[in-house]
């Protein structure tokens, strides 16, 4: 048998010692990746917070403007990121316990079907999760350059926000072979309750702030 | 002055061939820290599976199967390449296993989530968005598939025993990390796509594409850098090769992973990765023709003998015993390709079951030689 094992090497429960040193190697190693290193992460808090005048680029082509104060978890600020953003790209920006997550990808519908998309994934995830949330109506929201979304709020069990979704016609590209692409960006802001409602201007002030260069009506 | 029967029975000895892999020895430490990182693995991946098949269930379907071919190329192509003292299948299995499920379950997700998270908590979000996998991912996931080489290397220390083993293990490592990651990353795709399918097949068609100088590869070259590193009992320890191998697969990872802020959107951005990938398939493919020498040698001492009993030409023990070059040219001269490949496979056989038997003239191998006489007939 192709095994390490001599009579003469077994130490305590009959291991062989000579197996001992490798297996607890890797054994620290999991421990580092899967325990310590989140630890350290979830006591290690935001050092870098966006200033004003900072931008974030959500996808190729669409911006939004963050309020100063909040920290950029995920995501690229204009002029300080190489790496090119394509149309597929998400955004995280966090402030105390609420978080303001960007995702933004290609979508063919208008910002209700969007919405109505999304909504089907989160009932289908929540169901999977044991979760659930209720949400309100849905009511139109205006960017300060005029590009029109549609937006619920939601309560859950610890979490309650809002979701915005927008669908864009961005310019003719490469990718698009000549057409009008269409951008679809969902927004979902959400945290607890108090600090929710305390950052309710913030979120605001953000999800108005949504640009795209060369807007099409 | 050692005989061809000796020299048979030394490369039997020094190369391990022949010999079965058993995952189950309970008085291996290494076995159960295997099992309990497989479970814990598993355990993180059923988590996600779950989501994914409730929200985003074509997505997954479409990546099982698309990649669930890919594996079965790939695992072709690596068995093609492992000619001699083959790895066990039961030992390749345990490597795919460990790199699909406990790489990735018990050490890369968890571990790569943390330390982009820190990376952008302590430089800010956008040195994250540029650097953060490249200063990740090699060493998370290179460190998580190379301790599954160094647990397999411990429960089947007699099976292991050159850097070519070692590159060969490495492959299948790799290759499960590679594939559980691509089917994750389809799904991924449709998920930041707001569940477009065909989101997740532009993933596909990506991952693919660049599959060649991928994990399998990296894990391939960190494997055979750890055998040179620690050294086996007919290969003295090589440790600034070993090393650098380690660190090169590392580095390469890094600069794949940094090509999008290292190129940044200018016709630069196709010559990073490409120049990594040509790095990537020149070093593999230089270190498994400097570790090959070691295993023909093993073969050319097994079948040794059977030239001396008349079974197998000197010219048959060359083109087993050599490259695939020698190989193809050796086949081409014959009268009959055929027939000289239906030889040379039988006589393949034979070496398989001389090594099984552990050099004894036992009635299967008798029956082996039998079968390479019978395929010398038209």
């Amino acid at each position: 048998m192709a095994s390490a094992v001599d009579a003469a090497a077994t130490g305590v429960r009959g291991i062989d010692r000579r197996t001992v040193g490798p297996a607890l190697l890797v054994l620290a190693l999991a421990v580092l990746m899967s325990v310590v290193l989140p630890m350290l992460d979830a006591e290690t808090s935001y050092r870098h917070q966006v200033h004003s005048g900072d931008v974030v680029e959500v996808a190729d082509g669409i911006t939004l403007s963050p309020t100063p104060g909040w920290a950029l978890a995920s995501g690229a600020l204009v002029g300080h990121a190489r790496t090119p953003i394509g149309s597929t790209a998400a955004t995280q920006l966090v402030e105390g316990g609420v978080s303001v997550y960007v995702q933004a990808a290609p979508f063919a519908g208008d910002p209700s079907a969007l919405l109505t998309r999304v909504n089907r994934i989160d009932a289908e995830l929540e169901h999977a999760r044991g979760s659930a949330a209720a949400t309100t109506g849905r009511y139109p929201v205006t960017t300060r350059q005029g590009l029109a979304g549609v937006a619920e709020d939601f309560v859950g069990v610890s979490r309650q926000g809002t979701i915005v979704a927008f669908v864009f016609r961005l310019p003719p590209s490469a990718v698009s072979q000549g057409q009008p692409a269409r951008e679809g960006v969902e927004v979902v802001a959400a945290g607890p309750a108090g600090p929710v409602s305390q950052d309710r201007g913030d979120i605001v002030a953000m999800i108005r702030s949504i640009r795209v260069r060369h807007a099409h009506a | 002055m050692p005989t061809h029967s000796d020299a048979r029975l030394h490369a039997i000895e020094q190369s391990g061939w022949g010999e079965d892999f058993h995952l189950v020895q309970p008085h291996n430490l290494a076995f159960w820290v295997y099992c309990l990182l497989v479970v814990a693995g598993a355990y993180v991946l059923s988590g996600q599976i779950s989501i994914a098949a409730a929200a985003y269930s074509g997505a997954l379907i479409s990546g099982l199967v698309a990649f669930g071919l890919l594996a079965a190329g790939y695992l072709w192509f690596i068995h093609y390449g492992d000619r001699y003292t083959t790895v066990p299948a039961g030992l390749a299995a345990a490597g795919f296993v460990w790199g699909a499920v406990a790489a990735i379950g018990a050490f890369a997700l968890l571990g790569n989530d943390a330390v982009m998270s820190l990376y952008a908590k302590a430089f800010g979000g956008s040195f994250a968005f540029d650097w953060g996998a490249a200063l990740t991912a090699p060493f998370d996931e290179e460190l998580a598939k190379g301790a599954g080489v160094l647990l397999l290397l411990t429960l089947a220390p007699r099976l292991v025993r050159s850097p070519f083993d070692g590159l060969i293990l490495g492959a299948y490592v790799g290759l499960g990390f590679q594939i559980s990651e691509d089917i994750s990353y389809a799904f991924i795709g449709a998920a930041n796509s707001f569940g477009d399918v065909g989101a997740a097949w532009s993933t596909i068609v990506a991952r693919t594409v660049s599959s060649l100088a991928s994990h399998w590869m990296y894990t391939g070259i960190f494997g055979a850098g750890l055998v040179w590193f620690l050294g086996r009992p007919d290969v003295p320890a090589r440790r600034r090769l070993g090393l650098g191998l380690m660190l090169g697969a590392m580095l390469m990872h890094g600069l794949w992973d940094a090509s999008g802020a290292i190129g940044g959107d200018g016709v630069f951005a196709w010559v990073v990765p490409l120049a990594v990938a040509s790095a990537a398939i020149g070093t593999f493919a230089w270190v498994y023709n400097e570790t090959q020498p070691i295993e023909r040698e093993w073969m050319r001492e097994l079948m040794a003998p059977e030239v001396e009993l008349g079974v197998v030409s000197p010219s048959e023990l060359d083109a087993l015993a050599g490259s695939r070059s020698a190989l193809r040219t050796y086949v081409r001269g014959q009268q009959s390709p055929r027939t000289a490949k239906r030889v040379l496979r039988a006589e393949g056989e034979l070496a398989h079951q001389i090594a099984r038997d552990g050099g004894a003239d036992t009635a299967a191998v008798q029956r082996a030689r039998a079968a390479v006489a019978q395929a010398h007939r038209p």
